[in-house]
């Protein structure tokens, strides 16, 4: 397979999730977190997924992000059934495509800003110098050049959610997984990082996928698809927004 | 990558101070401790390799199957011309010598000193690569009245001038040992024997014709053979045999059947020090058994150490979730991860391994005094030696790092990040496991504790038993002038003047040593064909007395008494039994020497080790016999009494230095092996037990910091202080029990072996083992319960506030 051909065209569906079931424990105890979700979306698309707390959301994004396995239905990545997948071609996949940024940022306490932002690329084994001018740019695109030998104590909530999605950014993934990034921080930060996310979809064509629980925040995506105890809602078009190819 | 690891580990360490140090102590603890033994162990098993042939140089030792000396049968020594006989008879001998260590007295004029010396056939430096630094190995012994000296007695010789030791070459000194004095010329200089040669000497004289008569029925001198490397050694052992059978067979009385050819076999020179314990070795061997202890508890101390790291990182496995968790999340691969955490865990053991070659070599003096040993210190900077520290550290990393890597690999992302928190899980991974940990550390504790404990009461036992004799205050005088013989009224009459002398007499041995034995010629009331072997000493007026032997039958020597003189002789009980008799005294026995009567019958009493059986014993009245004086003195102005002695004595025998010791030292000094071994012992039971509790310490600070919600809702809901302490302590102190029926039997078994070596042993009562429980729950339970009272003081707001 070379390089090309892994490169899903704009538009192209890069998830489609058939009957997505999860859930926890067994028996009396049996919890249905998720019930036969089906959803598609496209490359370049920037999704917002909202609903009360404990709908789902998270287990959904944990599914599409691979750390997580349906127990019923599928989820095909890029038209690859992620179950049917070996631990080892599932890491290879996830390593390559796919970026998370949380919540709770999850930086490495004993890392600094540089080291943070250089692991991923040294798990995806990339030479040293494409290392040093990979997360150089990162550092000038979101001007953290001067923050770069901190550690994340010494950082704000929204610097250290900087780091956060620089990290996700650096490998230079198709598809960022986001679970409430906003959510630990005021609205001056929480805005500045959704422009950054939506300027990464609308510029650099990376696919969104978000959890939030704001409104506003919820319109910056093209779709929004409500969660309602483990079933989807409802999935709407956000007015005046749509893929755009640069 | 490895770059990455290794900074981050470097960081986390520092940021987890407690968690680190006690990590990097226990693993230290535990390694200074191996470096310690395996020096040892290493000087132990090297001995005697120095030679270019060591692998080729067999002594010969004999056994005979009826003669019982000492507990044992065998014997170092042979008969003279067997080192001819081997030689030229056998092809395959290279070479062979002849020799004995003897004390000889040393004087170039003036008041001589007594030094170890070998006394040795002219082929010594023939099979013997001892190094000379003055002098040819194949010509120094050509002349009879050859001497090789070491540089130091050189000095000690000739002064100054004997200084650079060529000076002293061609010089000459006098040598007196019991068979007469003679000139002997120093044909060179022998640089000091290693401290790993079974064979330690400063002087080196050839045998003169008085030093080695007798023919085949002697049996006095160690032979030593060079091998040619094709030869086969079981073929030497029978053929010497063969030889024996030949010539010993004609000996007369073998063949009037009063005596058997012994059975004669073969030791190989490199395994002498630690294999071989016959008579009349050259001193006093070390024992394989103790080195395998030795080792056996460096593995011991290496388990609760790797036990330690293994338990802590676990614990603190919980702590790292979420590094686990992004690191997953950023593509990291489970063998990834594992690799990463056992790193981390070969760095802990490497920087451990540094800190104890630090402490290895602080403490490599002390140590080599506590062995009593001479191991090198190069020995730790050997190449061979470190690359091995450095594997073993290596290793030690792997196996301690496997589980906890294993853990750690294998959380799950979803679950770990979960949790907005440092990422700790409630999750007790591997709680069962460390658990079972724990009982391992303290079982070997409980062990070790047993151990000393028993060793403590048997050597305790020993020196507080009833032997039957009073060594109290007893001094023993060595005189070895054979001019004082004959001289025993002038002696016994100077040295009763002194002040604080009590009481006089001498004996051909000392009394808590007697090593001379002889078969019975006869006895009165002997069935045929019976043979009884009796030691016997010779013995002067007023010993009896001197020593509180007590009288169970008749009565001791009499100076009154005319013709008992050689003719009159006491026994002790045993020997009355052992000849049948039931009443002794009035009937006749003869060691070889005649009919002797029976005077009197003392008590049994130890006159040898505790190791060893009480056996027959015939005290013979011998008044010239004085080779020890022993002297009763009263316990004020010892230092005063002692001076005055030796000025007495050495007014008798102007050549020959006072030589004294008391009886109470001489019996202790049988016993030294064994309390080294309990010094040895219980410091290796201390560190195990400290290293145990450091890692239980940092165990109990971790299910504390786990806890703390927990003790702080049980504290809003009324819980007190000490119920938290309790509920704390609780868990470990069951771990301890459990540990402690996992260890006792274990222990019990160990030293019921140990015990087995003495003749005379302490039972293990149940209060060794209350003791190993009460101060292993002690330790246990202080180091748990700082942590169990500190969680119980906090404050249950804060720890709830977080939820
Ligand atoms: N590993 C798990 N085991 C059991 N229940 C779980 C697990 N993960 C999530 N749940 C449950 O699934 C439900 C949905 O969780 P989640 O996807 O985190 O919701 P959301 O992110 O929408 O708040 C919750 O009730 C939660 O308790
Ligand atoms: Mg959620």
């Amino acid at each position: 397979m070379s390089e090309s051909d892994d490169q899903p065209q704009l538009g192209e569906p890069i998830y489609e999730l058939r009957g997505v079931s999860r859930s926890f424990g067994s028996g009396f105890n049996e919890a249905h977190v998720l019930k036969g979700i089906s959803l598609d979306i496209a490359q370049g698309e920037f999704v917002s997924i909202v609903g009360p707390s404990g709908s789902g959301k998270s287990t959904l994004l944990n599914i599409m992000g691979m750390l997580d396995a349906p127990t019923r239905g599928s989820c095909y990545f890029m038209g690859q059934a992620t179950h049917e997948l070996s631990e080892r071609q599932r890491v290879k996949i996830h390593r390559k495509h796919i970026g998370f940024v949380f919540q709770a940022y999850h930086l490495i306490d004993e890392m600094t800003v540089y080291e943070n932002l250089e692991t991923p690329l040294l798990y995806r084994k990339v030479k040293s110098g494409d290392r040093k001018s990979k997360v150089a740019d990162m550092l000038d695109r979101f001007n953290m050049v001067a923050k770069k030998d901190l550690f994340p104590e010494q950082l704000s909530g929204g610097q250290k959610q900087l780091v956060g999605i620089a990290r996700a950014l650096v490998i230079e993934p198709r598809v960022i997984l986001a679970d409430e990034p906003t959510g630990n921080l005021h609205s001056s930060q929480g805005d500045m990082i959704m422009d950054l996310i939506r300027d990464l979809n609308r510029n650099d064509g990376v696919t969104i996928v978000q959890v939030t629980h704001n409104e506003r925040y919820a319109a910056y995506g093209h779709t929004v698809v409500e969660l309602l105890d483990g079933s989807i809602d409802s999935v709407s078009q956000v007015a005046g927004q749509s893929v755009q190819s640069d | 990558m490895l770059k990455n690891y290794i900074v981050v580990s470097l960081r986390a360490f520092r940021n987890h101070k407690l968690y680190s140090v006690l990590n990097v102590l226990g693993l230290a603890g535990g390694l200074t401790v191996v470096i310690l033994i395996a020096m040892f162990v290493r000087f132990e098993l090297g001995f005697d390799q120095f030679h270019g042939d060591a692998d080729n140089i067999y002594r010969v030792v004999q056994r005979q199957p009826n003669n019982f000396y000492l507990g044992s049968n065998e014997f170092a020594v042979t008969p003279a011309p067997l080192e001819d006989a081997v030689r030229d008879e056998l092809a395959y001998v290279e070479d062979a010598t002849q020799l004995n260590r003897r004390r000889v007295l040393l004087s170039n004029g003036g008041r001589g000193f007594y030094e170890s010396g070998l006394f040795v056939t002219p082929s010594f430096f023939g099979v013997f690569d001892f190094e000379l630094e003055e002098g040819d190995a194949a010509s120094v012994l050509g002349s009879p009245d050859a001497a090789v000296i070491t540089r130091d007695l050189a000095r000690a010789l000739f002064g100054p001038d004997g200084a650079d030791g060529a000076g002293a070459v061609g010089r000459t000194f006098e040598i007196t040992n019991h068979s007469g004095g003679r000139i002997v010329t120093v044909a060179g200089i022998a640089a000091e024997p290693p401290p790993d040669s079974h064979l330690q000497f400063a002087l080196i004289v050839r045998y003169d014709d008085n030093d080695r008569q007798g023919g085949w029925g002697s049996n006095s001198f160690h032979t030593y053979v060079k091998l040619r490397p094709s030869a086969d050694p079981g073929r030497f052992a029978a053929d010497v045999q063969d030889i024996a059978e030949r010539n010993i067979g004609e000996l007369s009385w073998v063949q009037e059947g009063n005596a058997e050819v012994p059975h004669f076999f073969t030791q190989r020179l490199t395994d002498i020090h630690l294999r071989s314990h016959v008579n009349f070795e050259h001193s006093r061997n070390g024992d394989i058994r103790y080195v395998w202890l030795l080792i056996g508890a460096a593995a011991l101390i290496m388990l609760t150490a790797c036990i330690n790291y293994t338990n802590l990182a676990t614990a603190r496995a919980a702590t790292r979730g979420r590094e686990v968790g992004v690191r997953k999340v950023a593509g990291a691969s489970r063998s990834q991860l594992g690799r990463q955490f056992v790193g981390e865990s070969v760095i802990l053991a490497l920087a451990a391994l540094l800190v104890a070659g630090g402490l290895a070599k602080l403490l490599h003096g002390p140590f080599s005094a506590l062995v009593e040993r001479d191991i090198p210190a190069a020995f730790l900077t050997a190449p061979s030696f470190v690359a091995l520290a450095l594997l073993c550290a290596v290793l030690v990393g792997v196996i301690a790092g496997a589980y906890p890597a294993f853990v750690l690999s294998r959380m799950k992302p979803v679950k770990v990040l979960k949790t907005s928190g440092s990422g700790t899980t409630r999750s007790m991974a591997g709680s069962l496991l460390r658990s079972a940990l724990v009982v391992v550390q303290f079982a070997v504790g409980v062990g070790l504790l047993v151990g000393v404990f028993v060793i403590r009461q048997q050597l305790d036992y020993i020196s507080k038993a009833e032997t039957g004799m009073d060594r109290d205050r007893v001094v023993a005088v060595t005189i070895r002038d054979r001019e004082m013989r004959g001289q025993w009224e002038a002696v016994k009459a100077e040295v009763s003047t002194i002040p604080g002398v009590v009481a006089v007499s001498s004996a051909s041995s000392l009394p808590t040593s007697v090593d001379s034995s002889v078969g019975l010629e006869d006895w009165e009331g002997r069935e045929s064909d019976e043979d009884v072997a009796v030691y016997q000493s010779s013995v002067n007026y007023g010993y009896a007395a001197l020593l509180g032997l007590e009288f169970v039958e008749g009565r001791p020597f009499s100076e009154e008494r005319a013709g008992e003189v050689e003719r009159a002789v006491v026994i002790n009980e045993t020997a009355r039994r052992r000849l049948g008799w039931d009443t002794a005294v009035g009937k006749e026995l003869n060691m070889g020497s005649g009919p002797m009567q029976v005077v009197g019958v003392v008590g049994d009493f130890h006159f040898h080790s505790m190791h060893l059986g009480v056996e027959p014993l015939a005290l013979v009245l011998s008044p010239d016999e004085i080779s020890r004086v022993l002297v009763k003195v009263s316990p004020n102005q010892l230092p005063e009494t002692i001076s005055a002695l030796s000025a007495t004595l050495e007014r008798f025998s102007p050549s020959y230095p006072f030589e004294y010791q008391f009886l109470d030292d001489a019996y202790d000094a049988m016993y030294r092996s064994e309390r080294r071994f309990a010094v040895v012992l219980s410091l290796i039971t201390g560190i195990a037990l400290v290293i145990a509790c450091l890692g239980l310490f940092g165990l109990a600070a971790f299910v504390a910091l786990q806890r703390r919600k927990e003790i702080g809702v049980r504290k809003t809901l009324g819980a007190s202080v000490s119920d938290i302490v309790f509920l704390l302590s609780r868990e470990f102190g069951r771990l301890v029990i459990i540990a402690f029926v996992v260890g006792s039997p274990i222990a019990w078994y160990a030293m019921q072996q140990w015990l087995a070596q003495f003749a005379f042993r302490v039972n293990i009562g149940i209060g060794v083992f209350v003791g190993a429980a009460a101060v292993t729950a002690a330790v246990a339970l202080a180091t748990v319960g700082y942590h169990a009272v500190k969680a119980s003081m906090t404050d249950p707001v804060k720890a709830l506030r977080h939820e």
